[in-house]
């Protein structure tokens, strides 16, 4: 009991997990102290019930869902664990990810919905669309992407950019990232992928409170969204027109957000000059702008 | 499609943490520049791990950890002392005797969507679980933190653990439901 409590209180001054802390109820309890089993629910339960919000961007009534979908299968989760230098939270992660997708699978099959599983971030998911705005920080949303056209959209600017300035294209607009790119910049650079990850994870560091805030911005937007569904049943109009007008200055303002690094958290990555850096960035912007007048017929103003 | 053989959480995360040996590290490496399905985990890891420790966390409901039936074994059968919250909860189940036999003794049944378990007394301070309706799927028992029985690809109709003693037992099946229990 005391540990429970014990547990409990540190959760409330500190959000985040020990992994010293952890590992070892995660062993006593591998071992037979079942004492543990709370204290880990415990330690582990703010991080379960916020990963769908926080990385997929859901409602509350999902996470809620998720967390007792997890924890009903939380021993078996806790019994794949291998103890080992890894952090416990970097395993749980992947796992709290796998878990997700097959929460969705497993709701998509019962209420015959389909939904697009590969939407990864609040930045990426608009309405379970990708917008080109959102990814490159335009101010125009000129046309709703599924993943497919994005991938190929992606491909053909990037096929019209050198390398170098490819290497800025994926740096400056980091939502761009996919699995290839890492590759490609690991090669270009000459590093390790582990070590392309963590360049990419510092320059993302550098933009916390953008993120913080397209987050928040996000939150607002989806409950806005709720209210308008509810107020279209109700065929309340004018508490309708209202919110829709919410909505809108929310979303300009979320769109005005733009989740480009600074330029001296790239000089860093890339030991390059910020002279360099910026020059850089501006070719790479000049060959986007004229590929996309060119192919898409639109001017385009990016960030 | 051929699932990648390294595309596991466990091997992932050594990478990640850089805790493979250099040899393996550097083996990973490579096959990370051809397989899309483990860069892919990988990245989606490290802006998972951006977002987890930099936003702002809710407080989860408060979940009942009580979520537990409870049975008492006597010498004239199972008790029910206090039952799991909700619909599909555990509810008497008698068998009716045939001609000139006696009375079964008391079993509980819980019916949950796609299984029925049964518990029963067996005498000598043990019990028996009955789990029907599970045939082609998996099972597992845990006694406490310690994983006591564990089938798969059943194919019986039903399936009978017997012999067992009192404790605090979690039956999950098909990785879904999860039913807690104790048998004092």
């Amino acid at each position: 009991m005391l540990l429970y409590f014990l547990v409990k209180a540190e959760c409330f001054m500190k959000s985040r997990i020990s992994d010293e802390k952890i590992k070892d109820f995660v062993s006593r309890y591998v071992k037979g102290d079942d004492r543990c089993y709370s204290a880990i629910v415990n330690m582990l339960s703010q991080y379960i019930y916020n990963y769908p919000r926080v990385v997929f961007g859901t409602d509350l009534d999902t996470c809620s869902d998720f967390y007792e979908y997890v924890l009903s299968r939380f021993k078996n989760i806790l019994n794949g664990y291998r103890e080992s230098d890894a952090k416990f939270t970097t395993w749980f992660t992947i796992v709290l990810r796998n878990r997700y997708l097959n929460y969705i699978r497993a709701k998509n099959a019962k209420y015959k919905v389909e939904q697009k599983l590969d939407i990864v971030s609040f930045d990426c998911s608009n309405n379970n669309s990708q917008n080109l705005y959102n990814i490159i920080g335009d101010n125009k949303e000129y046309m709703k992407l599924n993943n497919e056209e994005y991938e190929s959209f992606i491909d053909n600017i990037i096929k019209n950019l050198k390398d170098k300035q490819r290497i800025f294209f994926h740096l400056y607009f980091i939502e761009t990232f996919r699995p290839e790119d890492v590759g490609f910049i690991s090669i270009y650079l000459g590093r390790t992928v582990r070590e392309s990850l963590t360049g990419i994870g510092e320059i993302r560091k550098s933009m916390t409170e953008k993120y913080r805030l397209k987050n928040k911005l996000f939150q607002r937007l989806n409950d806005l969204f709720y209210e308008i569904i509810k107020k279209q049943k109700e065929k309340n109009h004018q508490a309708l027109e209202k919110l829709k007008k919410k909505r809108n200055i929310v979303l300009d303002e979320y769109k005005r957000v733009k989740l480009n690094p600074s330029y001296s958290s790239l000089s860093q990555f890339l030991g390059l000059p910020i002279g360099t850096v910026s020059t850089g960035i501006m070719r790479m912007k000049e060959g986007v702008r004229q590929f996309i007048k060119e192919h898409y017929h639109e001017k385009m103003s990016l960030s | 499609m051929k699932k990648c053989h390294y595309h596991d959480p466990v091997y992932i995360s050594f990478y990640y943490d850089g805790a493979l040996d250099e040899e393996a590290e550097k083996k990973f490496s490579e096959h990370l520049l051809t397989c899309k399905e483990c860069m892919g985990s990988l990245l989606n890891l490290e802006k998972d791990i951006f977002f987890m420790n930099t936003m702002k966390f809710e407080e989860p409901p408060e979940r009942d950890m009580s979520r537990k039936a409870v049975f008492r074994l006597a010498a004239d059968g199972i008790k029910l002392l206090k039952n799991w919250p909700g619909k599909s909860n555990f509810a008497p189940f008698v068998m009716l005797p045939a001609k000139g036999d006696e009375q079964k003794s008391a079993q509980y049944r819980m019916e949950k969507n796609n299984f029925i378990m049964d518990i029963k007394s067996e005498g000598d301070d043990l019990f028996t679980i009955e789990l029907s309706g599970v045939s082609g799927g998996k099972v597992s028992l845990y006694k406490g933190s310690r994983l006591i029985e564990a089938r798969s690809n059943i194919k019986e109709a039903s399936v009978i653990l017997y012999n067992l003693e009192k404790g605090s037992y979690s039956l999950v099946v098909e990785n879904q439901d999860s039913i807690e229990f104790v048998v004092e």
